[in-house]
């Protein structure tokens, strides 16, 4: 532990930063981000009362991806790496939000909708921005992005972006009773007495902004968002005091294990979202079959 | 005694489900029952009362304030809508269902109390639904959602209580079990408003009745005064006869087939 610590303040000796560099951090990422994700998931699946909301299929991810795309394009530091894959998925979740109004559809099918929708029109920004890139360490840094890696991340990126990681799980964590306010019909929610609309924004800007902050780490990284929240609503129920917290500690572990299998599977890294597939989907197989309500 | 006076109300959707000119009066353990056919914008009416549509033209004053001046928090400490309870679409326990209804009294960043978990205790009990507290609300039936639904408008300790009619979905048995409660919360000196279309109802709890005969035209009166076959006929646009029963020593209207 002394190791670890004194590795945080820069004056271990080279072994052993040679390991925590290799391991600790990822593995820190790993929980972030897993965190993240599944808590962005469980908060968009409340706020928009369907199970089948998630990052992914809302457009967030892509949304992000192309403002990192974007950004990476342009050679931009980090941070603006950051704010470009922020301000996209938010801008993503917007358009997504507004088409789904104008399709005044009383089921929740047409959200799904308008986010496969928004996911096809930025595929194919992302396609064009992949297509001008240059082939040489552009193209390689956007397709890194689009399957989702640790392998990559850094001291230096880990600082940048964990922070606000961090902030958005604090922010989700002590809001959490309010999300099972906001999972009501609206009129219900403006008569009990809180601001429908405000709120919903409000949430939806801080799981985007977790989204958005994780794709910024390792790209996009899919069924984390949208499997966790219901295998954590099985073992503690629906109620967002709980269900929330326990995705956040489900979506680490679930990362950790998937990591790790992408990185001992061969000699180099497979990318995680092939790996996360491989786990998630026969696990909202078997949540389907099961005839949980999923709202849809 | 607290009072809901509506004058001149009137409210217009870009398209069409206009209400117009809408005196109402209910106040502290009185039920108004809002009697109307399908369309005829009882909803409407429900959702200017409980604020939901507040860009609503002439004046609804609770307790002598306009509604449109209370801020929304303060609002659901005095009125709580009931919405239809087949509606509500939650997973959540009846329990955690209930405590949502003291949301307004904490900050997004707090958490229930104790006490809001007692009131919520006392609720369940009120309404009658106790071995059901931990079920989850997808696995009730429809009579359940609407007591469910009643008490988290309870849970709010509103002094005026909004039901947009909570008898529709139910069967005889619920329907009595609904009406019940609703005679028992007046009692206690609660206000209640209710829209329905079945007049039976009416005799059965209401004090006042408000009949929503068109667009523009709300008569409101008496159960006794307002009450009549030729009032009812007109409002339906179908025969309504009624007979007084001498079992239930109060009139019953039957529908005639024209």
């Amino acid at each position: 532990m002394t190791e670890v610590s004194k590795f945080f303040f820069g004056n271990a000796n080279s072994a052993t930063k040679l390991i925590l560099n290799l391991r600790f951090i990822r593995i820190i990422a790993v929980i972030l981000v897993g965190a993240g994700l599944s808590m962005a998931g469980a908060t968009f699946q409340s706020v928009f009362n369907n199970g089948l909301a998630s990052p992914n299929i809302l457009g967030v991810s892509t949304g992000a991806s192309v403002g990192a795309a974007i950004a990476i394009l342009n050679n931009a530091p980090i941070y603006i790496i950051e704010l470009a894959a922020f301000v996209m998925g938010v801008v993503t979740v917007v358009l997504t939000l507004v088409i789904d109004s104008f399709l005044h559809s009383k089921s929740s099918i047409g959200l799904i909708l308008s986010g496969i929708i928004m996911s096809g029109l930025m595929q194919s920004i992302l396609g064009s921005v992949k297509y001008v890139a240059d082939p040489e360490d552009q193209l390689q840094s956007i397709v890194y992005w689009e399957m989702g890696s640790f392998m990559k991340v850094d001291k230096q990126a880990l600082y940048s972006v964990g922070p606000v990681i961090i902030v958005g799980i604090i922010f989700l964590l002590v809001t959490r009773w309010r999300l099972n306010t906001l999972s009501l019909d609206l009129a219900t929610v403006k008569t009990i007495g809180i601001n429908p609309r405000l709120n919903r924004n409000v949430m939806i800007a801080f799981a985007t902004l977790l989204t958005a902050a994780a794709v910024c780490l390792c790209g996009v990284i899919g069924w984390i968002g949208l499997v966790v929240p219901h295998i954590s609503r099985q073992i503690v129920g629906d109620d967002n005091r709980y269900a929330l917290p326990m995705s956040a500690v489900v979506g680490s572990v679930l990362l950790l294990i998937s990591d790790t299998i992408a990185r001992s599977i061969s000699v180099n890294d497979i990318p995680l979202s092939i790996v996360t597939g491989f786990i998630g989907v026969p696990i909202f197989i078997f949540i389907l079959i099961k005839g949980r309500n999923i709202g849809v | 005694m607290f009072s809901l006076v509506t004058s001149n109300l009137s409210f217009s959707y870009k398209d069409s489900n206009t209400i117009s000119n809408v005196d109402l009066k209910v106040e502290s353990g009185q039920v108004l029952v809002i009697l109307g056919p399908n369309g005829i914008g009882k909803s409407t009416l429900i959702n200017c009362l409980s604020g939901v549509f507040n860009n609503y033209h002439g004046s609804i004053k609770l307790d002598g304030d306009e509604l449109k001046k209370i801020s929304s928090k303060e609002l659901s400490h005095k009125l709580a809508l009931v919405s239809q309870g087949v509606n509500i679409n939650t997973n959540l326990s009846l329990f955690d269902y209930l405590l949502l209804g003291r949301s307004s009294f904490h900050s997004i960043f707090s958490q229930p109390n104790k006490i809001d978990e007692e009131l919520v205790d006392k609720v369940i009990d009120r309404i009658g639904l106790d071995d059901l507290r931990s079920t989850s609300l997808q696995n009730m039936s429809g009579g359940q959602k609407q007591l469910a639904s009643i008490g988290r408008a309870l849970v709010q300790e509103p002094k005026l209580l909004i039901m947009d009619e909570p008898t529709s979905a139910l069967d005889y048995k619920n329907q009595v079990k609904v009406l019940k409660l609703v005679k028992r919360l007046s009692d206690q000196g609660i206000a209640v408003v209710m829209s329905t279309h079945d007049p039976n109802q009416a005799t059965m709890v209401a004090s006042n009745v408000g009949l929503l005969m068109s667009r523009e035209t709300y008569h409101q009166g008496s159960t006794e005064e307002i009450l009549n076959d030729e009032y009812l006929s007109k409002l339906y646009q179908t025969p309504i006869i009624s007979t007084f029963n001498e079992v239930l020593q109060r009139n019953v209207f039957g529908i005639g087939m024209g």
